[in-house]
């Protein structure tokens, strides 16, 4: 299994290769940091042409890129054009863990939330339940990322006004439009749909009864930017650090909730009507036996594929929410070094992602090869 | 019939909803199983074999499924009219059932182990070692060397054929009064399937189970069963010894069968005639009879009446308003018009 593993790592080195080249042109030609220097005001042009030999910056883009690639083997990956005292690497690498926490957590909540709810719609579909969760996940699914970053914005700073029956008063209104979205397909009465609209409908009745009792004096309950409020002397297990963690989480979990979920209820609902489950009812097991033994395994083997093959692009795609809620992370250095041009910090963070999407492809087969005994790697 | 049946199904019918309409699919089956006999259940695909075979054990998927009406008698104890709990309790213990495919019947990702045991544990209140023990015998039963090891291996790393004798051993393991086995041979070489069934009727003498075994292989019928039981589009039209059915059919579609296949002894050269047209559709079914539209012998009333399952000779039923011996002539008089023609 590890000579496999290394093969497909070597066999995939140079895609990265290519793939590294074809980046470094583009970033290369975007970025023109020549340009950037004429327009410093009050720039005279002997100290722009300085600067220019110093650092380099009337290289051609082979000798650029080749260069680029010589750090980056050689592991510093390249000085910052923006804070030349450090490699891109060394910066990275300190962004490196705000990122690991914001994927993790939201991954962790998104399979936690994900996979009961297509276990639970497959086992139970057609029913209200199951089209309120495929009503919700095509939200979710359609919904941009930063759109749905500016609308949890847009709530932070309404609760901060009206304090935290906000948060009740919301839960209550997508439950009761859960089950107006139920309501669209004609279904027999159900006492699901009732419970669900009642629990809405009180939540929204309490939640409006002590309106702005709790906080509501413009206190921040949602915290919209960073990950600490005293960056210096923030601790991982705070209620400020929870507060800045939430939204951003949130932002990441809907779209792999939505699509988690879905995935999850197509392959529960093929493993349904396998074979093997009549074997086991006719064997005179109890359902839930049915069920728990004979079905669960079978169906959540192919979400570990998706899951770990989505880790991989979780990691470039952190871009956008960690640019909304200013999260410190690896996403906003791509930002950041993409607006002031700098390349090797850019091609650093880009080359990174790169290498996790190999990296998860092969781990979503090593996981896949273990957990289904079918399956041996060669 | 001699002794008082282990099973018997009367009237039993069941509905399937699908879009196009109700299907049909059994309309009034009929059958009786003593123990220690063979009944085979002969019949084209489609003409509601697995389906009657699974409503034994009320394992009809519903939806779209439903035992519509009917009774199904297993020592005088209607099947239907138990509770759930109770059914669970026949369920591979009374009744056990083995499956057409055996590559896709049994669980991928679990050991044989658990699977094998499984019945065990769950009817006999065995504990996991007495299970496995069992387990481990069962498998030298059905004839599968170094059973203790094997234990732990999964599916895949048996044949078809070893796994048809797994899916043996599973059924097997309560020693159930009924088996019923679905094609347990169509998926299987020809060497292969002649084992499988050799082990179920040594296994049967040594049990004194009530074997049905569905087939659309008439020669698996002649090799194992006692007696037969002929379906189509949804009702046995014919019943009887296996001797019987083979020498004297009565009912139209059994004869054309029997003459549309080649013979076993390979007899005095014959030419095989084809039945003619296709299944009925089981959602808009043909009035009176069902296999009027593609019977060479029809009559004015199969039209428009559906003639029961009668008594034409001993322990011998038949569902045509053409009686044994005039269907006998009918039958020579076919074969010699079809000789002449060719
Ligand atoms: N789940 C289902 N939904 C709808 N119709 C069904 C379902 N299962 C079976 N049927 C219908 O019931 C009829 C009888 O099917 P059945 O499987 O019993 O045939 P069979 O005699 O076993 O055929 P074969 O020899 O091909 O196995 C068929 O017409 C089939 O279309
Ligand atoms: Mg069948």
């Amino acid at each position: 299994m590890i000579a496999y593993a290394l093969r497909r790592l070597l066999i995939q080195l140079p895609i990265l290769l290519v793939f590294s080249f074809v980046m470094y042109l583009v970033l290369f030609h975007a970025a023109d940091p020549k340009a950037r220097l004429q327009q410093i005001p009050g720039a005279r042009a002997e100290d722009i042409q300085r600067i220019i030999e110093q650092q380099g910056l009337d290289k051609t883009w082979y000798e650029g890129y080749w260069g680029w690639l010589g750090d980056f083997v050689q592991g510093d990956w390249g000085a910052s054009f923006s804070n030349k005292a450090v490699g891109a690497a060394t910066l990275i690498w300190d962004r490196l863990p705000a990122t690991l926490e914001l994927m993790l957590v939201s991954l962790l909540l998104s399979i936690l939330i994900a996979a009961p709810i297509g276990i639970y719609s497959a086992l139970r579909r057609y029913t209200p339940f199951d089209y309120a969760t495929t009503a919700f996940s095509y939200i979710g699914f359609a919904m941009p990322t930063f759109l749905l970053g500016l609308l949890l914005q847009m709530f932070a700073i309404w609760s901060q006004q009206n304090g935290w029956a906000v948060i009740p008063f919301t839960i209550g209104l997508i439950l009761v439009l859960a089950t107006v979205t139920t309501l669209l397909k004609p279904q027999r009465s159900s006492r699901g749909i009732a419970i669900t609209a009642g629990v809405g409908f009180v939540l929204i009745w309490m939640s409006l009864a002590f309106w702005g009792s709790f906080g509501g004096d413009g206190q921040l309950i949602f915290k919209t930017a960073g990950r600490f409020t005293d960056a210096a002397n923030g601790s991982m297990f705070s209620v400020d650090h929870l507060q800045h963690l939430a939204l951003p989480v949130i932002t990441l979990a809907v779209v792999n909730i939505a699509a988690w979920s879905r995935y999850q209820r197509s392959a529960t609902i093929d493993v349904l009507s396998a074979d093997y489950l009549r074997t086991a009812r006719a064997k005179g097991l109890p359902e839930r036996t049915v069920i728990g033994r004979h079905a669960l395994r079978n169906a959540l083997l192919p979400l570990i594929t998706i899951v770990a093959i989505d880790i991989g692009f979780a990691f470039s795609g952190a871009v956008v929410t960690e640019t909304v809620f200013g999260w410190p992370g690896i996403g906003r250095l791509l930002y950041d070094a993409a607006l002031d041009g700098d390349i090797t910090v850019a091609m650093g963070v880009i080359m990174l992602g790169a290498f996790m999407i190999v990296v998860f492809n092969l781990i979503a087969d090593l996981a896949y090869a273990i957990a289904d005994p079918r399956i041996r790697l060669a | 019939m001699s002794a008082q049946p282990l099973l018997q199904v009367r009237d039993l019918r069941v509905r399937f909803a699908t879009m196009d309409g109700q299907v049909q699919a059994v309309d009034g089956v009929d059958l009786d199983l003593a123990a220690g006999e063979t009944l085979g259940v002969v019949g084209e695909s489609g003409s509601g074999k697995t389906v009657t075979a699974l409503s034994l054990l009320r394992l009809i998927p519903s939806p779209p499924g439903r035992i519509a009406g009917g009774s199904i008698l297993l020592d005088g104890r209607d099947l239907l009219a138990l509770p759930d709990v109770d059914m669970r309790k026949v369920r591979g213990n009374e009744i056990a059932m083995i499956f057409q495919d055996p590559m896709t019947a049994m669980n991928p990702v679990l050991r044989i182990g658990r699977q094998l045991t499984e019945p065990l544990v769950n009817h006999q209140g065995m504990s996991r070692g007495q299970a496995r023990a069992r387990a481990a015998e069962l498998m030298g039963l059905v004839g599968l060397a170094d059973a203790a090891r094997r234990l732990d291996d999964f599916p895949h790393q048996f044949s078809g054929g070893q796994r048809q004798r797994l899916m043996i051993a599973m059924a097997l393991a309560c020693n159930p009064k009924v088996l019923i086995a679905d094609e347990p041979t169509t998926a299987l070489d020809v060497t292969i399937s002649a084992q499988i069934l050799e082990l179920m009727q040594d296994l049967q003498r040594e049990f004194q189970s009530g074997i049905i075994i569905i087939t659309h292989d008439l020669g698996v019928v002649a090799r194992t069963a006692d007696r037969v039981a002929v379906m189509y589009a949804g009702r046995v039209v014919e019943q009887g010894d296996v001797e019987t059915i083979f020498a004297r059919p009565s009912h139209p579609y059994t004869w054309s069968l029997l003459d549309s296949l080649p013979r076993l002894d390979g007899a005095r050269g014959e030419r095989l005639v084809p039945i003619p047209g296709s299944p009925p559709s089981l959602i808009n079914k043909p009035s009176g009879c069902p296999f009027h539209p593609r019977c060479r012998v029809r009559r004015e009333v199969c039209t428009s009446v559906q003639p029961p399952l009668v008594e034409v000779g001993a322990g011998h039923l038949a569902a045509c308003v053409i009686g044994r011996d005039e269907a006998a002539a009918e039958r020579e008089r076919l074969a010699a018009a079809h000789a002449d023609a060719a």
